[in-house]
């Protein structure tokens, strides 16, 4: 490798490391995805439940919130244009409505809607162009961002995180596959992170563990990647049930 | 709808209800009452006012590979109306001549859907003002190397519609030794208010080619799980009855999973208003589930429809 290409980072890339760095303001870390409800009910309790916990949440999360992501995703498209906004807004909120009908546990919806809308305050802090305030210099992401934000507030819009995740890596230009295996990795890496915290599995071990997802999340994808939303399933109702608890705990370290 | 007052067979695995109650009367009637095999419809005596009951029966009381049955349920202004199946819906693993073809799974372990048949039943309901529709069926029971899909989809007319829809489904014929050995339960439900889904939620269980024990692992130690949706004014009671018994729910940290678990979620327009909650139920038996849903989910349920009809329901 000669000394240019060695520079030469792929932009895509970068941003691919900094969205996988913990530090993204996020809030991700008040999540344990049902983990700690699952604990305290006895139902995760030694390295295999957890593995099992693992396996069965990722490809639950693969078929009920990617699909959104994938579709969400795809509402731009290189043919958009600036004045597609009013449209491109239209059909997310849709997305982000149909979700919302298909989330019945208010401890998901919650969770999803405080990381969906981190997702697009990071978009508008971190990344957007909108310090330049110059009106032509935006594209249409950055429009539909900022209106999509505000109809957020006005409770018009819940901004739930699968559908402001898919939005936000196609404004950044990152690609399908990427933001599919992006999105599952951050799911698995929260869940092992909570285990860390509620003390059933050491850093290192859990680091270990976060290696096997890799499979999980793969095998995930290949039965999930094509499926649209209006075809989004669960296919754990164990989880289902025991997420739907979590607000019934005597303590508790997390938010859902 | 059209042709609602012939009477003319209609197509295979076909079935149509309407229901309707005229106002010098308390008694409803039917105005269209008919299915084709394998459908068949009865309908019991009923004496509380305002409610009717139809059972939805299958030939040989189950369904095998290849069976496709719809069903089309409307009810009138102020009708009650009752749909129950006797005893389980029992389904069969597919034709002994179409295992092969139904078992063709491709390299990346997704059924070529084309090529396989399986077993479908639809049930579209449309619930009028004034109106509550009870979907109280039996649990379906899927047998080994079953494939079984269904969609049931509820349009509620506007905000004086009710519903209570149960959708359950067990591990499969337990005499036998049979859990979760079934190939595909995929079922979905779509609650619908006016021209807005308010509530969806579908369920899909697939065994998988590389791991025969993938639903065993991931669904036990319980053995039937149900869904339960209650929307409308003419059950609110019942509706605020279940939150409170929710919110009595205290965890404390358990070694072993109990009995019953069970989850109920709130359906609202606006946080504040309360008009619907769906429930989630897994049970170590079908008995535990359904003493639950005797003693919490559908108490008093009786007093809308009546001793007698509960008891056939449950």
């Amino acid at each position: 490798m000669n000394n240019s290409t060695l520079k030469n980072i792929n932009k895509e890339d970068w941003l691919l490391w900094q969205f996988a760095d913990s530090a993204l303001p996020t809030g991700g870390f008040v999540a344990s995805s049902g983990l700690e409800v699952a604990i305290q009910s006895g139902y995760v309790k030694d390295i295999n439940s957890l593995l099992l916990f693992l396996s069965s949440s990722i490809e639950n999360y693969a078929y009920s919130a990617l699909p959104f992501v994938t579709d969400s995703w795809k509402i731009i498209t290189s043919t958009s244009t600036n004045d597609d906004d009013t449209l491109i807004l239209e059909n997310i909120i849709k997305l982000d409505y149909l979700y919302e009908a298909c989330t019945s546990n208010v401890i998901t919806k919650r969770a999803s809607k405080a990381q969906g809308v981190a997702m697009l305050t990071l978009f508008s802090k971190s990344f957007s162009k909108e310090f330049s305030n110059d009106e032509e210099k935006r594209n249409v992401g950055d429009k539909v961002i900022d209106k999509l934000k505000f109809e957020v507030r006005k409770e018009n819009a819940f901004g739930h995180l699968p559908i402001t995740f898919g939005l936000v890596s196609k404004c950044l230009g990152v690609s399908l596959e990427h933001a599919q295996q992006l999105f599952l990795f951050f799911f698995s890496r929260a869940i092992l992170s909570a285990a860390v915290r509620l003390n059933i599995v050491g850093p290192y071990y859990a680091q270990r563990m976060l290696t096997e997802c890799q499979t999980y999340v793969e095998s995930s994808l290949e039965k999930t990647c094509n499926i649209k939303a209006n075809d989004a399933a669960q296919t754990s109702p164990i989880l289902d049930i025991l997420q739907g608890r979590h607000d019934k705990l005597y303590s508790r370290l997390f938010n859902s | 709808m059209t042709n609602l007052t012939t009477n003319s067979k209609p197509p295979p695995g076909h079935g149509q209800i309407v229901c309707h109650v005229s106002s010098s009367t308390t008694r409803p009637s039917f105005s269209t009452f008919r299915a084709s095999y394998p459908i068949k419809l009865l309908t019991p005596k009923v004496h509380s006012p305002y409610l009717a009951a139809a059972y939805i029966i299958t030939y040989g009381g189950g369904m095998v590979s290849g069976d496709s049955v719809s069903l089309s349920v409307e009810t009138h202004p102020n009708v009650n109306l009752m749909l129950l199946t006797q005893g389980s819906t029992k389904i069969y693993k597919q034709r002994p001549g179409k295992m092969f073809v139904n078992n063709n799974i491709s390299h990346n372990g997704e059924e070529e859907s084309k090529s396989s048949e399986g077993t479908r039943q639809k049930l579209n309901a449309f619930i009028d003002k004034n109106s509550l529709l009870l979907q109280l069926p039996e649990p379906t029971t899927c047998f080994r190397d079953a494939d079984f899909t269904q969609r049931q989809s509820f349009t509620l007319q506007d905000i004086t519609s009710s519903i209570i829809i149960l959708d359950w489904f067990t591990c499969g014929r337990m005499s036998r030794g049979e859990r979760w050995d079934f190939f595909k339960y995929d079922s979905g439900i779509d609650l619908i208010l006016g021209d807005k889904l308010i509530f969806r939620d579908v369920v899909l269980l697939k065994n998988d080619k590389q791991n025969n024990n993938i639903l065993k692992e991931r669904l036990e130690p319980y053995e039937c799980y149900a869904t339960l949706v209650l929307y409308g004014p003419k059950i609110i009671p019942l509706i605020h009855f279940i939150i409170e018994e929710f919110n009595k729910i205290v965890i404390g940290k358990l070694n072993k999973m109990p009995e019953l678990v069970w989850s109920a979620s709130i359906l609202s327009e606006k946080q504040d208003v309360i008009k619907g909650v769906v429930v989630k139920i897994a049970g170590v038996t079908t008995e535990v589930v359904r003493n639950f849903l005797i003693n919490v989910a559908l108490k008093d349920l009786e007093d809308i429809i009546g001793e007698n009809l509960f008891k056939r329901a449950l």
